[in-house]
């Protein structure tokens, strides 16, 4: 006779590296895209097109660590941390399982692919999502290095080799680790 | 080509049939609902459509909860919330929608809300957001063209903001599609060609999208094979009623088809044309997709090619060399466009839809913003849709 005795709950396991670089690739993503706002027009063009006070939220699902962006009055980014209120943000990005935003995060896997691969779902108004991705994808273009960021995305963004090298430089090494 | 990964879901029962909407009370007595609020707009009702569904439901015992004839060419939030609130109020406990995107889409939009409680849709809005299925709704589609009967996602003006919403979620496909032949049977020529190349580009889209795989591929091939036969059989004789479950059948095999495999830059110039140009939906979309087939052929040339044999048949396939096939595709919708012009006036070209070309810019511009470019195999950049839509001024002979 089957008794539930001999059938306990099964907790799921952890995976506590993948975590840990999805966590930190959030940070670095989130730096990266406030100081790359203040100096790279492609960024600004986009950015200016979104709402005033617009927050962006990126969360790998459940609990394994988000990012939040808002947009200020000058057209820049500013980043908000891991741990902003959910509710309180415009849109959404919720990276469904900790695989998925580990290939995403550390450009196994491009912006557009994750769409198509059903990786991420997302809460709120979706009208700034290409504006959104293309912004993604040009941030990509700054932090990884040429043959890998064009594995990621149809084209990459016209980006001047004194520009990216310059701000890429920057982002790494005062915008990443000092928010400046 | 087989993807790394794909996901593919298609849960809809079709029911296609000369009179298939007399399956309607069967079907919703098997989904255990016995009481319906039919929604449907003003056009369909004139046309006697709405009738033919309540006729359906003679010598059953089943109570209408209520018919709601009213729904404008664009759904809108407000109306979505008023048509629940007497969804609940009739205690219905089913929706069916007679019509096209719009009402279709209003549907979507309520069942959201009567499934999942709330006053106002926009607390929905999002990406694979809803959690759970739905109650039962069923699709009777008054058109040949969106395909919303078969896709997972549903557009819905926010008159307060001035933006349409977006909401998908495989829980918004209906329980049942019902194509019946009589129900498109009094489109007019020109409005049948329209929709059906709409169709079309759904399915050629779905086929060259990042996001294509072997089962949407197979929805594509039969969905532009019974176009490519059926549409100008259907516009020279509109009481064809074998063309027109053709063509039924073909846009909801093409919904399908892009609902697992979003659609790309044709969509997201014809959607940018219909909004700044003030043009038809699929007016737009068809003056678009040879051109948007063109420029994709530099990335998806094989793809492109390929579509030949459904679209033009085995013997044109055969004697075009491999080499030219790609070409020879956009040019057999070029030959179709040019065909339906004929006999319909359908505009082929944005100066023959009445277009200003000082709106080329924004119309580029908007182009690049739709979601639809994300899927595109191409990136979509400005410039790109710049020429594209200059191109779309003046029509390139076959």
């Amino acid at each position: 006779m089957i008794s539930k005795e001999n059938y306990p709950d099964i907790q799921p396991g952890k995976k506590p590296v993948k975590r840990a670089v999805n966590k930190t690739f959030l940070f670095v993503l989130g730096r990266a895209l406030q100081s790359l706002s203040k100096h790279d027009p492609l960024i600004q063009h986009e950015v200016q097109s979104w709402p005033e006070n617009f927050t962006l939220m990126m969360k790998v699902r459940p609990n394994g660590g988000s990012v939040a962006l808002t947009r200020t009055d000058g057209g820049r980014l500013i980043y908000r941390g891991a741990s902003f209120d959910e509710a309180k943000a415009d849109v959404v990005i919720f990276l469904k399982d900790v695989e998925g935003a580990f290939d995403l995060l550390t450009g196994q896997l491009g912006i557009d692919m994750g769409y198509a691969r059903h990786c991420m779902c997302a809460r709120g108004d979706l009208s700034n999502t290409v504006s959104v991705v293309r912004v993604l994808n040009i941030t990509q273009a700054y932090l990884f290095p040429r043959l890998l960021a064009r594995r990621l995305m149809k084209r990459l963004p016209p980006i001047p080799w004194g520009r990216r090298w310059g701000l890429r430089l920057k982002a790494y090494l005062l915008g990443i680790p000092f928010g400046i | 080509m087989l993807p790394d990964y794909y996901e593919f879901s298609f849960p809809v029962k079709i029911i296609s049939g000369m009179k298939a909407v007399n399956q309607l009370p069967g079907e919703m007595m098997a989904a255990n609902a016995r009481r319906p609020l039919i929604i449907t707009d003003q056009g369909v009702a004139k046309a006697g459509l709405a009738q033919l569904v309540l006729d359906a439901f003679a010598e059953t015992d089943l109570t209408i909860g209520g018919l709601y004839d009213q729904v404008p060419p664009e759904s809108s939030t407000l109306l979505v919330n008023e048509l629940a609130q007497l969804y609940r109020d009739k205690k219905c406990d089913c929706l069916v929608a007679v019509g096209g995107g719009s009402v279709i889409d209003t549907g979507k939009g309520v069942n959201i809300l009567v499934t999942h409680g709330g006053n106002d849709v926009r607390d929905y809005r999002g990406a694979e957001m809803l959690k759970g299925p739905l109650n039962p709704m069923f699709v009777i589609p008054t058109t040949s063209g969106t395909g919303s009967e078969a896709t997972n996602s549903a557009v819905i003006a926010d008159p307060e903001k001035g933006v349409k919403m977006l909401f998908v979620s495989e829980f918004l496909l209906p329980r049942a599609a019902i194509l019946d032949a009589r129900l498109t049977l009094t489109l007019p020529p020109k409005l049948t060609a329209a929709t059906a190349l709409d169709a079309l580009a759904h399915a050629m889209e779905a086929y060259l999208s990042i996001q294509k795989n072997p089962m949407s591929d197979a929805y594509t091939w039969q969905a532009v094979k019974l176009i490519g036969e059926y549409l100008p059989r259907v516009v020279r004789q509109p009481d064809d009623k074998e063309g027109r479950l053709a063509l039924a059948n073909a846009s909801t095999m093409a919904g399908t088809a892009f609902s697992n495999s979003m659609v790309g830059c044709v969509h997201s110039l014809g959607h940018a044309a219909g909004a700044v140009g003030h043009i038809p939906h699929g007016v737009a979309i068809g003056i678009f997709l040879p051109i948007g087939l063109a420029f994709n052929s530099q990335r998806r040339e094989s793809m492109v090619a390929e579509l030949l044999l459904p679209l033009a048949g085995p013997e044109v396939y055969s004697n075009t060399p491999a080499p030219k096939r790609a070409a020879r595709t956009v040019k057999a919708v070029r030959d179709l466009m040019d065909e339906l012009h004929t006999l319909t006036g359908l505009p082929r070209t944005l100066s023959e839809a009445g277009v200003d070309r000082e709106k080329a810019e924004a119309i580029a511009a908007l182009a690049i913003n739709d979601g639809s470019a994300m899927m595109n195999p191409v990136e979509l950049t400005l410039d790109d849709a710049r020429k594209l839509v200059e191109q779309a001024f003046e029509w390139q002979a076959a």
